[in-house]
């Protein structure tokens, strides 16, 4: 068990190798209920979340939900946050553990002009995430079929509970919110009816890595922009929110730096800090490293000056414990 | 004789020939979990007591190996270069590191003997 946020989370069950395979193959369950959640309501909540998230929420359906940044007024990212549309009235914006009460302060020192209400609901709501391929088999065993038919990122209300077709580790996969006094037995069921295998951190990490999905703290941080991270398509310039100006500036000129994703030849695991180097040049350092299970092999991610990326595909190495480790940039 | 242990979490075990096998222990390997590589050391590199003397590369994390005592590296175990999960599945018998030329073998009978060495895992 380690402290994550000051949640105390298990890196593993049955090992990380395992329950990665498990999900890229079948099913595994996260315990994900150290994510907040807190609910936006009131007439002009859409006119809120446009003015405040990088991404635009006009033609967000109730019953959808849409993926965002939150910006620094320097454009920089505060978070990331995924923005369910619960009636049309009122929001679900789910948030990263360390940053909840951030996040909190932020909308609610925007929410007086739009007159709508913040409200941190997390200690409301445990969340467990399902996925991989039999996640849906897996759902419709311990509920029914009735969220069979949900498309990615759609979800149902039934009851105290909210199910959804999103997750963090690339494939097809669903999360549950519900009251903290139901997870366990909903836990036990899901494991118990379908055999779904138990998942820990060092398998939501490599998951997530293996399918090119940034981490607050990492690949997203108040030192990066969207712009930077690889998630210019969730900043929609066709309006203002915090962040606007410098963003804008980013998006005509390029960032300087980039956001990379790569593999590593070899055993050794490019972890993060390590400096990446073209040539004998420092071209940056890696903000994540883990092992794959699917690909065989070490994975990570780095942020690179732009100009090394424009002058080659290749020639780039990380050093490892002073050994340098030839490492190729992976397609998101 | 039998396997002797370090508070470190390294085992060792004088063989009939003089030499000594070194690798980590059953608790070590389930606390690294999935072990992906192993950094070794060259033939003939000598090593003090409490030296780092290998690198085990977890999923989770890359941890410095300790030499148990004063030694020269005789042998790399072969089989981990290309089946480091060997130290997870067997970590004190197929699964061993190096095998070592001990300057005083007296040092390994002072090490902790498995039972001592179970009661100090369990604090």
């Amino acid at each position: 068990m380690v402290d994550f946020a000051g949640w105390s989370l298990p890196v593993q069950y049955s090992g990380v190798i395992r329950e990665h395979l498990a999900v890229r193959r079948g099913a595994g369950m996260f315990d994900a209920s150290h994510m907040g959640e807190i609910i936006i309501s009131g007439a002009r909540s859409v006119d809120f979340l446009n003015a405040v998230l990088t991404n635009d929420f006009t033609t967000l359906k109730p019953g959808a939900a849409r993926y965002s940044v939150l910006c620094n007024p320097d454009g920089t990212c505060a978070d990331d946050v995924i923005v369910f549309n619960l009636d049309g009235n009122s929001y679900m914006v789910v948030v990263n553990a360390v940053n909840t009460q951030k996040d909190a302060a932020i909308f609610s020192g925007s929410a007086p002009a739009f007159g709508v209400s913040v409200e941190d609901a997390s200690d409301s709501f445990a969340l467990l995430a399902v996925q991989g391929p039999l996640s849906e088999a897996a759902v419709s065993s311990v509920f029914g079929g009735g969220f069979s038919g949900l498309q990615r990122f759609g979800f149902k209300k039934a009851g105290d509970f909210i199910v959804s077709r999103t997750g963090y580790t690339g494939g097809d996969g669903f999360e549950i919110f519900c009251p903290p006094n139901c997870a366990e037995e909903t836990a036990e069921k899901f494991v118990s009816a379908s055999g779904v295998e138990l998942c820990g951190l060092g398998a939501r990490d490599s998951l997530r890595v293996e399918a090119c999905l940034p981490l607050y703290g990492h690949e997203i941080s108040e030192s990066i922009t969207p712009f930077e991270a690889g998630l210019g398509w969730t900043v929609k310039l066709s309006k203002k929110f915090v962040g606007f100006e410098p963003l804008q500036r980013q998006s005509a000129l390029g960032p300087s730096r980039r956001v990379v994703w790569f593999k590593a030849e070899g055993r050794r695991i490019v972890r993060a800090g390590d400096p990446i180097f073209y040539g004998e040049k420092k071209a940056g350092e890696a903000l994540s490293g883990t092992w794959s299970a699917m690909l065989d092999c070490p994975i990570g991610s780095a942020l690179l000056d732009a100009s090394v990326l424009l002058a080659s595909e290749g020639g780039l190495c990380a050093k490892v414990r002073g050994t340098p480790i030839n490492i190729e940039l992976r397609g998101k | 004789m039998s396997l002797k242990y370090t508070k470190d979490h390294e085992w060792i075990k004088l063989l009939p020939d003089g030499c000594a096998l070194v690798g980590i222990s059953d608790h070590a390997q389930e606390s690294l979990g999935d072990v992906t590589f192993v950094e070794m050391p060259q033939i003939g590199d000598a090593f003090k007591a409490g030296e780092t003397f290998a690198v085990v590369e977890s999923v989770k994390a890359a941890s410095d190996i300790y030499m148990p005592v004063n030694g020269v590296i005789v042998e790399i175990n072969p089989l981990i270069e290309n089946a480091p999960q060997t130290v997870n599945t067997s970590p004190t018998s197929d699964g061993w590191l190096v095998k070592i030329s001990p300057e005083n073998p007296d040092d390994i009978s002072a090490l902790m003997d498995e039972s001592d060495y179970l009661a100090f895992i369990r604090g």
